[in-house]
């Protein structure tokens, strides 16, 4: 049994926090037409905001999830930032320029999070209290990972029903569509655009503050982690939601098993897993095709 | 929905790519200010054979490992600091010009060429030992030597000999041989041992030595389970608990740096350092400990070199100074291209020569003292003959979270290679 539950939690831990960080860069895509490379830096700076405001003080449960919210929205401000100063001039320009400019953006924080805290890895403690296992079926899971899982799914929930039952889900569902139309139907795009960008950053920022507490916090750790949810978001189809859900699942959980059975494979599972899905269906799981 | 851009697809994944690398950087230390040099370097190359030494320092400056290369770096250019308040090297001043190889071999490579551009042919420094067995071929061809003072790869200076090589620092063999050596002799009872080290050359080097010399010594040694990580991997879950599940009495670990503190600290809720008996991390310069303060599990540490294991006077200036200049205590990454500094400088003079022909030949055999002690380049490989430092980690409660509660040095000629 714990053969086959280890590697399940692992893995499912892995698909909310990777689930997380595509949702934020399929919305974007989907709505803003940008692949945004910046993406992992936001993860990145989330970890160390929450490192930067935790360390030290409040040593609770409660201190760091507040930490973790505050630095999200802190976060979530400068992506506003970003948005209004650099990305809404670059919309018009040829898609290869966008992508450098959220690559230089992505150079920018890091060497601006390397110059404050330095090259060296840093460490963020654990609250004690969340520092243990709890046993389920005979086995011990991190108390913690079950957490990130739980909070993972109530992401989901969230993003289900902002986008399924709120006036401005619509008008971003519509807005992935068509977009002139969208415009001529009265609904202020350029806004619509700063609101979708800064959702995914928030949801960036938040997914790297949970991150924060399991790993060593490196100026460069958001480039791995947006590689990963890139290649969820591709698996799961460009712009879909549900799809980035289902793919960062697949990803996870299978990432995770091939990984504990077949350990030469680590590392490499998830880009195995985008070849097999991408040949038999070439527009993702859940994408449209054209 | 807009069309699938394949373009940008692409363009995304190649930047990816050179991510991995990151962005290059160039810096020119220099303690006379002379940053011409790059700008102008025909005239540089003028310079050397005039009144000024160049001495390279190249190693990953950026990058996953680019704090090593930094805090190496700080090493040299405290000995060229305290060399040219002495006078310099047979009365020329002594400049420390830096490049940063990524701790990739192509741009170890480059970092070899432009610096001999600019007239160097001492080189120290280099972190990856994919770069310390790429570089040898430019630094024949450019009459170059390097003295690697991190680098831990058996093949250095043993299977890809070559004579522009010389290792200051010790080697994976010797790393771990020794430890088999000690911990059998200090803990005769914990016979099943696990392993836990990165999927790539150092840490099969780093195994395989420490693993053959426990089964030559111990008869009842016994491997439980053998767990190979992918190197940068950022989540251990899996592992531990699987090497929880195999019980055994001690654990073998060659993570290091940012590998081995998410370790520790997916381990820990598990209990991990409770349920073992002994864990052997093999390098572990006190940057681990110190990123991990409070969450320090107990282990037993490798290093090149700690500040409190000895007692003489070049490491009492070395520790003053460096406390002074950087308002820290120096680790092992400071000391090694500290001493390679004056190992160049000890052959300079020894030899009243800059000929790369003649420093090669002083250099093999040459005895020197250092803040560890007298070291020597053994005349057939180029391997220094130095001790082996372990500490012992306990956690406690002080700010810092940790102490070194025991230290014990091997000496070098018991755990040296065989010669081929």
């Amino acid at each position: 049994m714990d053969v086959l539950l280890l590697p399940l939690v692992n893995g499912l831990t892995q698909a909310a926090v990777l689930f997380m960080i595509a949702a934020g860069l399929t919305l974007i895509y989907g709505v803003l037409g940008v692949i945004n490379f910046a993406h992992g830096s936001f993860v990145m700076l989330g970890s160390y905001l929450t490192m930067f405001f935790f360390v030290g003080k409040f040593d609770t449960v409660l201190g760091l999830f507040s930490f973790i919210f505050i630095s999200s929205v802190v976060i979530t401000l400068l992506g506003w930032a970003v948005e209004v100063l650099v990305m809404r001039r670059m919309y018009k320009a040829n898609e290869f320029y966008m992508v450098l400019a959220t690559y230089a953006i992505l150079l920018i924080i890091e060497g601006c999070v390397e110059k404050y805290w330095g090259a060296s890895p840093l460490s963020l403690p654990l609250p004690d209290s969340l520092n243990t296992t709890i046993s389920i079926f005979g086995i011990s899971v991190p108390f913690y990972s079950i957490l990130i899982c739980i909070i993972g799914i109530a992401v989901m929930g969230i993003l289900w029903f902002l986008m399924n039952h709120t006036n401005l889900g619509r008008i971003i569902r519509a807005a992935a569509a068509d977009k002139t139309m969208t415009n001529s139907l009265g609904v202020n795009v350029p806004a619509l655009f700063t609101v979708v960008f800064v959702i995914g950053i928030f949801l960036a920022a938040f997914a790297g503050g949970l991150l924060a507490p399991t790993v060593a916090l490196l100026p460069n750790m958001g480039v791995n982690l947006v590689i990963q949810a890139f290649v969820v978001v591709v698996v799961g189809g460009l712009g879909n939601i549900k799809g980035a859900l289902l793919s960062a699942v697949l990803v996870g959980v299978l990432d995770s098993f091939l990984g504990f059975y077949i350990p030469v494979l680590t590392g490499i599972t998830s880009y195995i897993v985008m070849a097999v899905i991408l040949t038999i269906r070439p527009q993702g799981l859940l994408g449209k095709v054209g | 929905m807009k069309k699938f851009g394949m373009k940008s697809l692409i363009l995304f994944f190649m930047l990816a790519l050179v991510l991995s690398g990151c962005a290059s950087k160039e810096t020119a230390t220099s303690k006379n200010g002379s940053s011409s040099s790059k700008d102008n370097p025909a005239k540089s190359k003028e310079s050397t054979n005039g009144d000024t030494i160049k001495i390279g320092f190249i190693g990953a400056l950026s990058g996953s490992v680019g704090a090593v290369g930094q805090d190496m770096k700080k090493g040299g250019e405290l000995a060229v600091e305290m060399i040219n308040e002495k006078g310099g090297i047979n009365g020329k001043k002594v400049e420390l010009v830096s490049k940063d190889t990524k701790g990739n071999p192509k741009d170890g490579i480059q970092a070899v060429r432009d610096l001999t551009q600019q007239g160097v042919k001492l080189f120290t420094g280099v972190v990856s030992s994919g770069v310390a067995l790429a570089i040898p071929p430019v630094l024949e061809q450019e009459n170059a030597i390097v003295m690697t003072t991190a680098a831990g790869a058996d093949e250095i200076t043993g299977k890809n000999f070559n004579r522009h090589v010389f290792r200051v620092s010790d080697n994976a063999y010797m790393r771990n041989t020794s430890a088999a050596n000690l911990f059998y002799k200090k803990y005769p009872n914990l016979n099943n041992w696990a392993n836990f080290s990165p999927d790539y050359a150092y840490g099969h080097a780093s195994w395989d030595a420490f693993n053959n010399q426990m089964k030559k010594i111990n008869p009842k040694y016994k491997v439980v389970k053998d767990s190979w990580p992918k190197f940068g991997a950022t989540d251990y879950k899996n592992e531990i608990a699987s090497i929880l599940a195999a019980k055994p009495d001690a654990v073998f670990s060659s993570l290091y740096s940012a590998d081995a503190i998410t370790m520790s600290k997916q381990a820990k809720p598990y209990d991990f350092f409770k349920q073992i008996g002994l864990f052997v991390l093999n390098s572990n310069e006190g940057d681990i400990s110190s990123a991990l303060g409070k969450d320090m599990h107990p282990e037993w540490s490798g290093v090149h070199y700690y500040a409190e294991a000895y007692d003489n006077a070049l490491n009492k200036e070395f520790v003053e100074r460096f406390k002074q200049k950087f308002g820290a205590e120096p680790n092992g990454y400071n000391s090694e291209t500290y001493v390679s500094i004056f190992a160049y400088k000890q052959a300079m003079e020894k030899s009243n020569s800059m000929d790369t022909d003649t420093l090669i030949k002083t250099l093999e055999g040459m005895k020197f003292d250092s803040v560890t002690g007298q070291r020597e380049f053994r005349k057939e490989d180029h391997q220094a003959i130095k001790d082996i430092v372990w500490v012992k980690v306990e956690p406690d409660n002080s700010d810092k979270g940790w102490k070194v509660t025991e230290i014990e040095i091997v000496p070098g000629a018991e755990v040296m290679p065989p010669l081929n």
